[in-house]
């Protein structure tokens, strides 16, 4: 197995497997919450807010009289904010997740020798394996709720509904009515949820293996309150002049609030709980370096000697035939699911 | 590699995708519409995928967009790009952004075809149609995912092949029936005898003018005051002069149409970190032309919808063609 | 080229460079104090041929580009090319080409070694060194030293500007597309592998270009001569919807030159389809579409030609007729893309706000989606007795808005309604319609079941 002949290619790039749609936001009453036809969709506001003096004064305008002026020509800001309506207290979240074969297949790869030896070890990954851990955890990060983000926080109560879709209709369903129940910090439930769990990720799994097209509808009912904020995906624009006088940018489609299919895909990959040094994080996203982006930190970083970043176990199990850890394996093949541009390049 | 549209036998119709996130940014100097080189090359893929499953062969594609909605932010003179997410790097800093345009479409694909499926019975064609489909779903278009299920609503068709009409006759009718279904929509045709037009026209009154001026020119909004002699004529100067927004002979955009070579065509494996070894490689750049959105029902028939690929090696020039003028002037059905 | 030694043309070049260099010198001795020590250093750093021996050495830090790799994408490394436009095929398509001799080189690489590039651009004797020198000007390197050995040196070391550095290369973060050149897409051998590269000059131009339109003297003359609608000798342009992408983020000199002259701002052009979505309101408060219908542009021009036909000739010859027919199979698209924006664009069941006077047969034609969760509207919709009436309704507005000039009697009114009802598209879309309806019923009930 170790030929040293064998180089990463330096052209090599992956297409994600988990294709996630956008999520889209609507509201309902939560003894409604099924009769989709009620549903109305969530539309972003603009608000206007006074930016308050809040920066450090320069010298100069310490002067109270200059203050004063300051405070009363404050700067003009809107920003965007979605919420529900006086007459709903229920938010539902709905999307579709396509899941795709041919995991460890190169979309680009100017090597055939490493292309061999790769589709080798994740076959030998696959025939050990299967798909099962890694989607059992994507199903847990569906029944959990996680892909809601922020309007998980202070629900009062969320309910997931996951239909596989066959020909436009829902083959088979599962409905996790205490989704809060099941913890985002690791991947155990318990009695029918555990079971239900389990049938969603060997729905995944043979997805990846391809043994059939898998296409799943998720939705997700959150009870929170009448008329309280929900929180959509916030847009990045760089052109200050672009943004206007707007600070925060919400993501709609059709008018309609929700949230980017990427951070969509961001929670269902979080299921890494294999990188070194963990604290009480619980499971990161799965990323070339484990990095976190809320924290600006890196989980996986690359040694000298070996670290526990993608390339450098991808090399060792590839290049010279050292598999990882059982953990780590789980962790390579669950980044050549997500996707990516992996050249060496240079 | 011939430089018309290869014999069709009939069009195959997935109507009514949604795409989500497909590329804003078509080339350096364009966005708000993925490549139509972007199409051809899902046209050829998808003929790979199919190949050995049906007696199937593509000839051209054309797009017809009923929806679009680019990710951008208006607020300023100029629109910059609504991103998604602020990278970082391994050490945990911010990565060097790279701005990637998106844009989520409704579109409806139009794909000339050949093949004996045609000559198929009903059923065979729908399974034949479901399965291009099936396999389109698990692709990508122009970067962007294709949502399942068609756009919702009353128009939300399920993709179809047909041959054409035995008798040419009845063609015209046939491909009227078809175009209706297309509606509301606007379909990308290219008119590169505009910019021919645009360029003589400049050159009449500046000699040194060139491709690019024309390009400009025609891509703009040209405000002028009315003609001297018009003013003169009415009134004194004291009257006001009401200027006037040049008119443009339809919906007139800006489009890549493919690529022209900067080097030789380099054999095979001899340019490092190329995404293969064996096939032939070339640097290239952009090139442009202008296209026109045109609503379905103004077309007189499907030759006029339909891009396809045309290689010239000895120029190097690798362009998308369209037949909307040529189609017109001489085959109005 | 030059054939002759010619010393008014070396002086030329000889006194360029001279002042390029002093220029240079004086700038960094203003900023030395009177007794600095490194005064004589900076002085022989100078002297031209120290100063063009150590140009010779550094210009292989950076190279002269017309087409860029890192525009493309910031982490990408490999051949960067020197295109003259004038050598480029000319293509009827608008690229690199049609610059000509007249274009800005662009420089990637080190930018500490930029001005070594910007010596090399000096203008003397109607060209720039460099051009002079890729054609081994005979006077410039007399200009560059008396040995004609070293100048010679010296010369291919700075035509080495141009060179693609190392061997072609491309990289994982490039663009590079499979493009078929054959018959068969299902061949590998079929394609040719095309890598886009930045067309850097190009850019430059329509950069300008633009930039002069939106904020020159010249322009914002023009604009302001609008606004007081006074007339002007020129006129000006706007670019609607343009839009500036940023490359190379906060560091726009890691991509090139005129990238960072450019502020890293890229502008893109728009080839945004026709937005008609936000155009549409429902057909509320009022009694029949067909009002709003003819007041549509086209349709008013439309109905405009046919009256003025049907004035001038009465006579059913074979030619008129299929003018006629033209005409009206073209209104009849008119209204199928009317009544298709309003499916497409307005929520299904619009019709049954209060506000919705519209009769029955024009709600059912104009809101079928509403059949879905509407048995009762389903029943009627799939009855297929309203196209009859849309038919009616059609012939009398078209009548009335035919009748001032012709005596359009009965006979002609019911001719129009069965041309529109015999229209075999209008009720072949109809039957698609009836039967997606159907399969909408199917699935809205599968679904709540």
């Amino acid at each position: 197995m170790s030929d040293t002949a064998i180089k990463t290619a330096s052209v090599l790039a992956f297409e994600r497997k988990l294709d996630p749609s956008d999520a889209l936001f609507h509201s309902a009453s939560w003894a409604s919450r099924n009769d989709e036809a009620t549903c109305k969709p969530i539309a972003i506001r603009t608000k206007s807010v006074r930016g308050t003096i809040s920066n450090r004064l320069k010298t100069k305008e310490q002067d109270p009289a200059k203050l004063d002026a300051m405070v009363e020509k404050p700067n003009l800001q809107t920003v965007d904010v979605a919420a529900l309506p006086g007459d709903a207290d229920t938010l539902c979240v709905s999307f579709t997740l396509r899941v795709l074969a041919g995991t460890g297949k190169p979309s680009a790869c100017n090597d055939a020798a490493y292309q061999q030896r790769l589709l080798q070890t994740v076959d030998g990954y696959i025939k050990a394996n299967g798909f099962g851990e890694l989607a059992r955890r994507y199903a847990g990060n569906l029944a959990n709720g996680r892909f809601l983000w922020r309007n998980r926080i202070g629900a009062e109560q969320v309910e997931i509904r996951i239909d596989h879709l066959v020909d436009g209709k829902a083959a088979k369903s599962w409905t996790f009515a205490d989704a809060l129940s099941l913890s985002l910090r690791n991947f155990d439930a318990t009695g029918d949820d555990l079971k239900a769990i389990a049938e969603i990720g060997t729905l995944i799994a043979e997805g990846l293996n391809g043994d059939r097209h898998v296409l799943l509808r998720i939705r997700a009912c959150v009870r929170i309150g009448v008329g309280q904020e929900v929180f959509p995906s916030q847009e990045l624009i760089l052109d200050d002049r672009a943004k206007g006088n707007k600070s925060k940018t919400l993501y709609a489609v059709n008018d309609i609030a929700g949230i980017h299919s990427q951070k969509i895909g961001n929670a269902l990959r979080t299921i890494d709980t294999w990188y070194p040094e963990q604290g009480d994080l619980g499971p990161i996203a799965v990323e070339p370096y484990g990095s976190v982006t809320t924290l600006g930190k890196a989980y996986r970083k690359p040694k000298k000697d070996g670290g526990a970043d993608f390339y450098s176990l991808l090399d060792n199990w590839v290049l010279k035939g050292k598999a990882p850890g059982a953990g780590d394996q789980h962790y390579v093949i669950a980044v050549l699911v997500r996707g990516g541009v992996f050249g060496e390049g240079g | 590699m011939s430089d018309t549209l290869a014999e069709s036998r009939g069009l195959l119709i997935l109507p009514r995708l949604r795409v989500q996130n497909a590329n804003a940014i078509s080339s350096p100097f364009t966005h708000g519409f993925p490549a139509i080189t972007a199409f051809l090359g899902l046209m050829w893929a998808l003929e790979r995928k199919l190949a050995g499953r049906y007696p199937l062969f593509f000839t051209g594609v054309g797009v017809i967009c009923h929806h679009h909605e680019e990710q951008v932010a208006t607020a300023g003179f100029t629109r910059a790009f609504r991103l998604t997410r602020n990278p970082i790097d391994k050490d945990g800093s911010t990565a060097a952004i790279v701005e990637e345009g998106r844009i989520h479409l409704d579109i409806t694909l139009v794909f000339g075809v050949s093949g004996t499926v045609l000559e198929a019975d009903w059923a065979i064609r729908r399974e034949c149609a479901d399965q291009v489909a099936a396999e389109l779903a698990q692709m990508r278009i122009a970067g962007g995912t294709v949502l399942p299920g068609a756009a919702a609503g009353i128009h939300a068709t399920r993709p179809h092949l047909e041959a054409f009409p035995d008798a040419a006759n009845d063609r015209p009718k046939w491909f009227s029936n078809l175009r209706r279904r297309w509606l509301p929509g606007f379909a990308l045709v290219a008119r590169d005898d505009l910019l021919a037009d645009r360029l003589a026209q400049l050159r009449r009154k500046d000699a040194t003018a060139t491709t690019l001026d024309a390009w400009l020119d025609l891509v703009r909004l040209n405000c002028m005051p009315p003609p001297q002699d018009e003013t003169a004529a009415t009134e004194k100067k004291t009257s006001a002069v009401e200027w006037i927004y040049e008119k443009k002979p339809g919906w007139i955009v800006p489009i890549p149409v493919g690529y022209g070579a900067l080097t030789p065509l380099q054999t095979a494996g001899s340019v490092r970190n190329a995404r293969d070894a064996t096939t032939p490689f070339r640097f290239v750049e952009s090139l442009y032309s202008i296209g026109q959105w045109i609503a379905p029902h103004r077309l007189d028939s499907w030759r006029q919808l339909l891009w396809y690929g045309h290689s010239d090696i000895e120029t190097g020039r690798y362009r998308a063609c369209n037949d909307y003028i040529a189609a017109t002037s001489t085959h109005p059905h | 080229m030059i054939d002759q030694p010619d010393s008014t043309r070396r002086a030329a070049f000889r006194a360029a460079i001279e002042r390029f260099l002093q220029e240079r010198r004086d700038a960094k001795l203003e900023k030395l104090p009177e007794d600095a020590q490194n005064r004589e250093a900076l002085l022989a750093q100078f002297q031209a041929a120290s100063w063009i021996e150590d140009a010779a050495r550094r210009v292989s830090q950076i190279q002269a580009v017309t087409h860029s790799l890192k525009a493309i994408h910031p982490d990408a490394r490999g051949t960067n090319l020197y295109c003259p436009p004038a050598l480029l095929p000319g293509h009827a398509e608008l690229g690199s080409h049609v610059l000509g001799g007249d274009f800005a080189g662009d420089v990637v690489g080190n930018a500490a070694a930029l001005d070594v590039y910007k010596f090399l651009r000096l203008q003397a004797n109607g060209m720039t060194l460099l051009d002079a020198l890729l054609a081994d000007d005979p006077d410039l390197l007399a200009a560059f030293s008396s040995d004609p050995d070293q100048a010679g040196a010296w010369c291919k070391a700075f035509a080495n500007l141009v060179q693609p550095r190392g061997e072609l290369a491309s990289h994982t973060h490039a663009k590079q597309v499979y493009w078929l050149v054959d018959e068969m897409p299902t061949e590998d051998s079929a394609y040719h592998l095309l890598a886009p590269l930045y067309a850097s000059s190009l850019t430059q131009r329509v950069h300008t270009t633009i930039n002069d339109d939106r904020f020159s003297d010249a322009a914002k003359a023009a604009r302001e001569a609008r606004r007081e609608k006074r007339d002007h000798p020129a006129g000006f342009a706007e670019y609607p919807h343009l839009a500036v992408q940023k490359l190379g983020g906060t560091k726009p000199q890691n991509i090139s030159q005129l990238n960072s002259e450019r502020g890293g701002a890229n502008y893109l052009l728009a080839s945004l389809p026709p937005q008609w979505k936000s155009k549409v309101r429902p057909p509320l408060n009022i009694d029949s579409v067909f009002s709003r219908f003819g007041a549509r542009d086209l349709v008013h021009t439309l109905v405009a030609e046919l009256r003025e036909f049907l004035e001038g000739d009465p006579t059913s010859i074979k030619p008129t007729r299929d003018f006629r027919e033209d005409l009206f199979d073209r209104l009849v698209d008119e209204l199928a893309w009317f009544a298709s924006e309003l499916h497409d664009a307005l929520s299904p069941g619009w019709s049954t706000a209060p506000a919705c006077q519209l009769p029955m047969a024009e709600q059912l034609w104009l809101d079928p989606g509403r059949a879905t969760h509407d048995d009762e509207f389903h029943r009627h919709w799939q009855r297929l007795d309203w196209p009859e009436e849309i038919g009616r309704s059609f012939g009398y507005w078209l009548n009335s808005e035919l009748k001032g000039r012709l005596p359009v009697g009965l006979v002609e009114l019911r001719e129009w309604a069965k041309e529109l009802l015999g229209d075999e598209i209008w009720m072949a879309h109809l039957k698609n319609l009836g039967r997606q309806m159907a399969r909408d019923r199917r699935a809205a009930k599968g679904d709540a079941a």
